[in-house]
């Protein structure tokens, strides 16, 4: 029998019938109402002559109906493309060629035009539709059949910061393994309420959607824009014991403490590394926390790694070490294994390991072979078998959470006329993790302002690809093959900054 | 310089916005024009600009998310 995985986790809803499914500031959903809710969708698309296999393109941006549609398309067998609403052309048009989808779901607005073609089925959603009765829902829905229910379950993307997002699929099969297997290491509750502040279309938040569901316990998100005062309020107002969230948010958790999150116990850090700082003050603000460091990548269906909080003593920075069905090594530019402690790339083998990019040949071979899926990270096993990471093999790094690359910025400086060459790196920043800063030497006669800097580039590049900051530099050194000579580059940079030192 | 001067120059220089000419109730945050993790630039810079202490924990969207409701915030917190 093959797993769909809105049979898994609808099915885990009859354990605990009088509990809360999931919701968000202002919407609470029963279990029996969302199942009413599913089994009223999927119907309905089953009504729109949707067939098992076929793409559907489902946006995001609009709340918990989201969840509804995603679990409905699964039941009939349909596959989501999930995407933002605030989608690019280029990305939008490339999904529709990779896919032939032609039906969108969701009424929100999107930004592009690519999708103005596509047929629009509204998401019947209404929070007080409760149905004749939980059992009687789960039975009248309209599972497709084993045999024609495909391997993929959907579509999500890469955050494409180096170029168009990559399609990764996703399977019912490694959702599933992967959810039960993390639900084993993650011990929520079934009387937790678990939230997210990260958008839906992310594999961190579909498997917290699928892991917290399955555990028994309520899941509540928001992708609405809030600072963190406006985060703390409504863990509070939701009396929210589970938190999962990035670096980013695990700082703030920290700042305020057990006395402004009374209700916390459970918190999960995922994204990106979390600084052995914040979980001493994490330690320090909160007693006994139950604080998971977990690693995850779209590429792998969910989580990869998990530190248990037993480890966080004696592992503190490290990101923990496989879950099950994944296996790690490390290794050397040749493909040789890396010794104990030995820093070297990343990969990621075994039974739930990454089969490949959708149609994306190229990316494939870059990324896969029979050495595994090298998943673009650096880091040494210690000899325990714990994962810490080193850093990006290339120059992406993570501000805020969010993927920057310094290709990226270094193209789009270039873009300018004033600017003759220019080295984007990034340097370590307590707030903001990682942020990225540039070296600059100007065309002849020409210069600009940090400020004039910033505003040339903000039509250009987000906001999170602004450099932090800015040093003039008479040249960049460069080896004969063009890269960047680093240690002349260092040298020159400290012969600047004395320069100006003395001058002042 | 105004306050209102300032919170515009701010938000010019560090987010590149062409702040002159942002109406001033136009939504920053809520519109997506920043994004929320771009928030703690924002404070940094207003606590560098005007000498003040302004913890994350304690800023709602509601404060900031233009720039008369910025304005507003750095003249209470300055009173």
């Amino acid at each position: 029998m093959k797993d769909n995985t809105a049979r898994l986790v609808l099915s885990s809803l009859l354990r605990m019938p009088e509990k809360v499914a999931l919701g968000d500031a202002d919407i609470i959903l029963t279990r029996q109402s969302l199942m009413a809710n599913v089994l009223r969708q999927a119907n309905h698309l089953k009504s729109c002559n949707i067939q098992p296999d076929d793409f559907l393109v489902v946006t995001c941006d609009r709340g918990l109906p989201f969840w509804i549609d995603i679990l409905a398309s699964w039941v009939i067998g349909a596959k989501p493309v999930c995407v933002e609403a605030a989608i690019t052309d280029e990305h939008a048009a490339s999904i529709i060629a990779m896919t032939s989808a032609n039906m969108i779901l969701g009424a929100g607005p999107t930004t592009t035009t690519e999708f103005a073609h596509l047929t629009r089925i509204n998401s019947k959603f209404d929070a007080a539709f409760t149905g004749v009765s939980l059992h009687a829902n789960f039975d009248a829905l309209p599972f497709v059949d084993d045999a024609n229910l495909p391997d993929m379950a959907g579509l999500i993307f890469t955050s494409g910061t180096t170029g168009l997002p990559k399609g990764v699929p996703l399977t019912h099969r490694a959702l599933n393994a992967n959810a039960l297997a993390t639900a084993q290491r993650l011990n929520l509750k079934h009387s937790d309420n678990l939230m997210i502040a990260t958008p839906f279309r992310f594999i961190s938040s579909i498997s917290h959607f699928i892991v917290t569901l399955i555990s028994d316990a309520a899941f509540f998100g928001s992708e609405k824009p809030m600072l963190i005062k406006d985060l703390l309020g409504v863990l509070n107002q939701l009396k929210i014991t589970a938190f999962g969230g990035s670096p980013f948010h695990m700082q703030f958790i920290a700042m305020a403490g057990k006395d402004r999150l009374p209700h916390l116990r459970w918190a999960m850090s995922s994204g990106d590394h979390l600084r052995p700082a914040v979980i001493s003050q994490l330690e320090e603000t909160f007693d006994n926390l139950e604080l998971h460091v977990v690693y995850g990548m779209a590429e792998l269906g969910g989580r990869f790694c998990e530190l248990p909080p037993a480890a966080l003593a004696t592992k503190k920075g490290s990101a923990g070490y496989p879950i099950n069905g994944f296996e790690i090594t490390i290794r050397r530019e040749d493909g040789s294994r890396c010794d104990i402690n030995e820093i070297g790339n990343i990969y990621v083998t075994g039974q739930l390991g990454f089969d490949g990019y959708f149609k994306n040949d190229k990316a494939n071979q870059k990324d896969l072979s029979d050495l595994g899926f090298e998943n673009g990270d650096k880091g040494y096993l210690d000899s325990d078998g714990y994962l810490f990471f080193a850093g990006r093999s290339d120059s992406v790094f993570k501000r805020s959470g969010l993927k920057v690359s310094a290709q990226v910025i270094t193209d789009a400086m270039m873009g300018l006329d004033a600017i003759r060459d220019v080295f984007v790196t990034s340097e370590e920043n307590q707030m903001e993790g990682r942020v990225p800063i540039a070296f600059i030497c100007w065309q002849d006669g020409l210069t600009m302002s940090s400020s004039e800097l910033t505003q040339a580039l903000r039509p250009i590049l987000s906001v999170n690809h602004i450099p932090m900051r800015y040093t003039e530099l008479p040249t960049i050194p460069r080896t004969g093959s063009g890269k960047v000579d680093r240690r002349k580059l260092m040298a020159l940079i400290e012969d600047v900054a004395s320069s100006t030192a003395s001058k002042g | 310089m105004t306050i209102e001067t300032d919170v515009r120059a701010i938000l010019s220089n560090e987010f590149g916005l062409k702040a002159a000419d942002i109406d001033g109730d136009a939504a920053l945050f809520s519109s997506g024009t920043l994004d929320s993790l771009s928030s703690l630039r924002l404070l940094m810079s207003l606590e560098s600009a005007f000498g003040l202490s302004i913890s994350p924990l304690d800023v709602s969207l509601e404060d900031v998310d233009s720039v008369n409701k910025i304005t507003e915030t750095v003249t209470r917190l300055q009173a």
